[in-house]
């Protein structure tokens, strides 16, 4: 992490009002800016780390942790809602352990709450990553989950399947 | 020349439409405007007409052009005006502000005031100081029609010295731009944005965790009770006000102590204060009530009987000190003296020891003031530095060694922060931190050991590369040959090398070759090494090579070692630095004091420690503490001025209650040799006295003359007739030097001493404060040594 932080800022060194590319660039090799990459910035740039927090907070560009590996969407839409589906979210919370817009603490999971994914014939539904799981029920939500929790079957799971290669 | 309402005014070259309309006495209601920060145009209360200008711009941030018809108020303007404030009240608990009984409720104040946060309408801790509800009654607002958003934030009270409620921030950002612009810190900033902005810190930190140095100037700037000091926030309104001057350090900060009920509850700081200009430190804003309101403070003289110190009379305690006194011989008594008595007291018992006893066995407890004394004298002929802050802000270039001057002198750091902001380039030496990283230019970290290397090497370079300032050294400045072949021994690889600060030097003197004034703040690390006095000396060399002789500035931390050193409490000089072995001198003296006057030198701080622990001498008469502990063993008898019980107290045999600097009146001299006044804000606790007046009254019990004064501003005119520095308030002028003597450098090794700098900033008269202030010890403990 350290490395990408120095090599994002690297490019910039010296140059004035070079903050907020040094963010973008941050955010685009460690996918969000930590807050040790806060201080590294207000040590190079001899700002306050305050007002670099102040400027990058301004944007919605920034995300300031680190997103999960795989995010789940659960539909809470018209036809979902019908189709009870918060009584699934309530089972994947339950299951992995967060709230709606939280990371589990290993980073592998996230979760969040949209309205309409546009299959509502499929209702009711999740999305995880860029997969879709339709017509939901508990027994089915456990199967799919197991796979991402313990990270068997390489189902999406690119690191594994990195290494494979 | 433009036009303002209809009349012709003249303005400055720069000035915003605002000033224009200030200079002229035209009132226009801003919000986040303020004297000391650049123009910024939140709060858009100010909104003008100007002819030929599209819409209302801000007067605050508009730029007066010659020929500009501008309209301040008329009543188009006025309910603009109106209904920016109501937008900014629907976001501000108001109803104290459009209450219709308020007039009646502010004079009787009915609702008690003890909640944590603003809930109702009497609960904002900044009643009586609110700038919202001056313009709120300057515009008529009687009601709002916005409905009220409270925003619900959390009371942050977590941090010393402070509370922060920003459900009563209006984002001015006085208190963001006062960080950032005046102390150059940024502990706080704007985070998120519209509907959601709010003053923090990165990621939710805590101030301590941050780089808050807690000095109150956000504090002093918020227009709204949104910051509160936590000492005296539901004190209310104070009942008066007094302007005195800030004993302590050595800055010379006036500050504005608010009394309620005969008691010191707050100190602000003075706008009009010539050397803080509104700022202050986390000690003269936070700490002062604390420190002066203890309840163990000493409030009756204490005589020693069967091993106890027992309480009795003023008459007793001093007709026993008299007695007791008189049996000695004049070279078996010392005087040592505290360096935070006023110029009065200090006066008064040099007096008293050289008149009354006889002896000038007189010195100051510190051991900073007492190096800085020896070479200044040496070099300058008076015992002071020679710069002025005035000196700091003007200058082109600065260093800054052995000190912390971020714990040590906040104050000053203001200065220096202006000056780099006129493009001066400051060099710190001797410590490095973030926060000092990013308010100074160029950081050396290094020993004090490898101090004096530097120093020559630098002196070394500049003579080699004739970078000086040939002309002033050739006609002001004596002795540069000899410098020269002192010179020629030092070998610049073979030091730099060894104390690794080869790439540093070249960097300090290419920053000195900038043109201009310079500037050279040292402060007391240069202690730890055996000859500081070299120091001191080299650096001035640096100084007069660069023509800048009056850029020297001591970073003394005692509050006013300066003053008291002026006053001739030193053991071989008279007061204003006259030596004390020159026989006109001490013929003139011996005539206006009508005394006989020893010619001996007397002994110093550290050798009547000494003789006091070999027996040789038998009585000391102390006015502080910060003595180191078990040195006077063998001593007879101990007198005491103290504030506080002390750890002293087992061998004195007399104690007497002094009072703190909110309770006297007199003078006291800051760093930069200004003289200023001291006003008591409250009658001193308990039966205590000022220094002076014990003095006096123990004189008086030995049947001397000249101890007969009814206030402090009688001593005051004696010292200024006997005192050629003092002559009145504000800065004493140096000696005018044909010449100015170049010191040879002699050694390039130096050995470390056995004092390892004390954090001396967090003394008063020898009481640790982080021992009566428990928040500014959590401060310390966080940030000491940087």
């Amino acid at each position: 992490m350290q490395k990408l932080i120095d090599e994002a800022i690297k490019p910039y060194e010296g140059e004035k009002g070079s903050l907020i590319p040094i963010l973008q660039s941050i955010q685009e090799k460690c996918g969000y800016i930590s807050e040790d990459a806060f201080s590294v910035i207000a040590q190079r740039l001899k700002m306050s780390e305050h007002e670099i927090y102040g400027v990058a907070t301004f944007y919605t560009q920034f995300r300031f942790t680190r997103p999960a590996d795989h995010l789940i969407k659960v539909c809470l839409g018209t036809a979902c809602h019908v189709k009870g589906n918060s009584l699934n979210l309530n089972n994947i919370v339950n299951m992995i352990g967060i709230k709606e817009g939280e990371v589990t603490s290993d980073y592998r999971l996230g979760l969040e709450t949209v309205h309409c994914l546009g299959a509502c014939a499929l209702a009711p539904l999740a999305t995880i990553d860029e997969e879709y799981y339709g017509n939901l029920s508990p027994r089915k939500l456990e199967k799919i989950l197991s796979k991402y929790t313990k990270g068997k079957a390489g189902i999406k799971d690119e690191e594994s399947k990195k290494k494979k290669d | 020349m433009l036009t303002i309402n209809g009349k012709e005014v003249e303005f400055k070259e720069g000035a915003m439409v605002l000033d224009v309309a200030k200079d002229n006495g035209i009132y226009i209601p801003t919000l986040c405007a303020h004297s000391e920060l650049s123009p910024f145009g939140a709060c858009r209360l100010c909104l003008v007409k100007i002819e030929k200008m599209r819409g209302f711009p801000p007067a605050c941030s508009t730029p007066a052009v010659k020929g500009m018809n501008i309209i301040t108020g008329d009543d188009e303007l006025h309910r603009l005006r109106k209904n920016i404030l109501e937008l900014i009240l629907s976001e501000h608990p108001h109803s104290c502000i459009i209450c219709d009984q308020k007039e009646l409720c502010e004079k009787y104040h009915i609702c008690p005031t003890k909640a944590g946060r603003v809930t109702g309408c009497t609960f904002c801790p900044n009643r009586g100081r609110c700038e919202l509800k001056k313009v709120a009654e300057y515009l008529g607002i009687e009601e709002i029609n916005i409905p009220f958003i409270y925003k619900n934030f959390p009371l942050e009270r977590d941090d010393p010295f402070f509370d922060r409620d920003y459900n009563l921030c209006i984002l001015c950002g006085r208190c963001v731009r006062v960080c950032q612009e005046i102390r150059g810190i940024g502990a706080i900033a704007f985070t998120k944005r519209g509907h959601d902005t709010k003053i923090g810190t990165a990621f939710g930190k805590s101030h301590l965790d941050g780089e808050c140095r807690f000095c109150g100037a956000c504090v002093d700037a918020c227009p709204t009770g949104a910051l509160s000091a936590r000492a005296g926030k539901w004190h209310g309104v104070p009942d008066k006000e007094v302007t005195t001057t800030c004993a302590l350090c050595s800055v010379g900060c006036r500050l504005k102590l608010e009394i309620k009920w005969n008691k010191l509850v707050a100190a602000r700081p003075d706008e009009d204060g010539p050397a803080n200009r509104g700022q202050a430190c986390v000690r003269g804003r936070f700490c002062i009530p604390t420190l002066v309101n203890g309840k163990d403070r000493l409030k009756y003289p204490l005589v020693k009987r069967e091993g106890r110190l027992v309480p009795t009379t003023w008459d007793e305690a001093t007709r026993l000190v008299a007695d007791r006194l008189s049996k000695y011989l004049p070279q078996e008594v010392g005087f040592l003296s505290s360096p935070f008595m006023t110029n009065e007291a200090a006066y008064l018992m040099q007096k008293f020891a050289r008149v009354v006893i006889g002896t000038n066995n007189i010195d100051i407890i510190s051991d900073f003031a007492g190096s800085v004394i020896e070479s200044q004298v040496q070099l300058t002929g008076v015992g002071a530095g020679t710069g002025t802050i005035e000196d700091i802000e003007k200058a082109n270039w600065i260093i800054i060694i052995g000190a912390d001057i971020l714990t040590s002198h906040p104050v000053l750091t203001v200065s220096i922060n202006r000056a780099r902001k006129q493009g001066a380039l400051v060099s710190m030496i001797g410590l490095e931190n973030d926060l000092t990283l990013r308010q100074v230019d160029n950081c050396v970290s290094i020993e004090p050991s490898a101090y004096l290397p530097l120093l020559a090497c630098m002196l070394k370079m500049i003579v080699d590369n004739e970078t000086f300032d040939i002309d002033f050294v050739n006609s002001k400045c004596r002795n540069f040959d000899v410098l020269k072949r002192s010179l020629l021994d030092i070998h610049l690889n073979k030091i730099s090398s060894h104390c690794n600060i080869s790439d540093v030097i070249e960097k300090l003197v290419s920053m000195t070759n900038t043109s201009g004034r310079g500037c050279i703040l040292y402060g007391p690390k240069i202690l730890e090494i055996e000859h500081p006095q070299k120091i001191i000396q080299m650096l001035f060399n640096i100084l007069l090579l660069k023509g800048s002789p009056s850029g020297l500035i001591p970073l003394i931390e005692e509050g006013n070692s300066q003053g008291v050193g002026d006053m001739g409490a030193l053991p071989n000089f008279l007061p204003g630095y006259q030596n004390i072995s020159d026989q006109n001198t001490i013929s003139e003296f011996e005539n206006t004091w009508a005394a006989k006057l020893s010619t001996e030198p007397g002994q110093s701080y550290k050798a009547m420690l000494k003789a006091a622990k070999e027996g040789a001498l038998k009585a000391l008469y102390v006015t502080g503490r910060g003595i180191p502990e078990g040195t006077l063993g063998q001593l007879n008898f101990l007198v005491l001025h103290d504030i506080y019980p002390s750890p002293l107290f087992e061998e004195a045999d007399v104690v007497f209650p002094a009072a703190a600097f909110t309770e006297e009146d007199g003078t006291i001299t800051s760093v930069e040799r200004r003289v200023q006044f001291l006003d008591a804000g409250v009658k001193p606790t308990g039966m205590a006295m000022p220094d002076w007046k014990i003095i006096c009254m123990i004189a008086e019990k030995m049947n001397a003359k000249g101890f007969d004064f009814a206030d402090t501003s009688k001593v005051f005119d004696e010292i200024c007739k006997i005192n050629p520095l003092v002559s009145g308030q504000g800065i004493w002028a140096l000696k005018n030097l044909e010449k100015f003597i170049l010191t040879p450098v002699d050694e390039t090794v130096s050995a470390k001493s056995n004092l390892v700098y004390n954090e001396l900033s967090r003394y008063y008269r020898g009481v640790d404060l982080t021992e009566k202030v428990s928040d500014l010890k959590i401060l310390y403990d966080r940030t000491a040594g940087g």
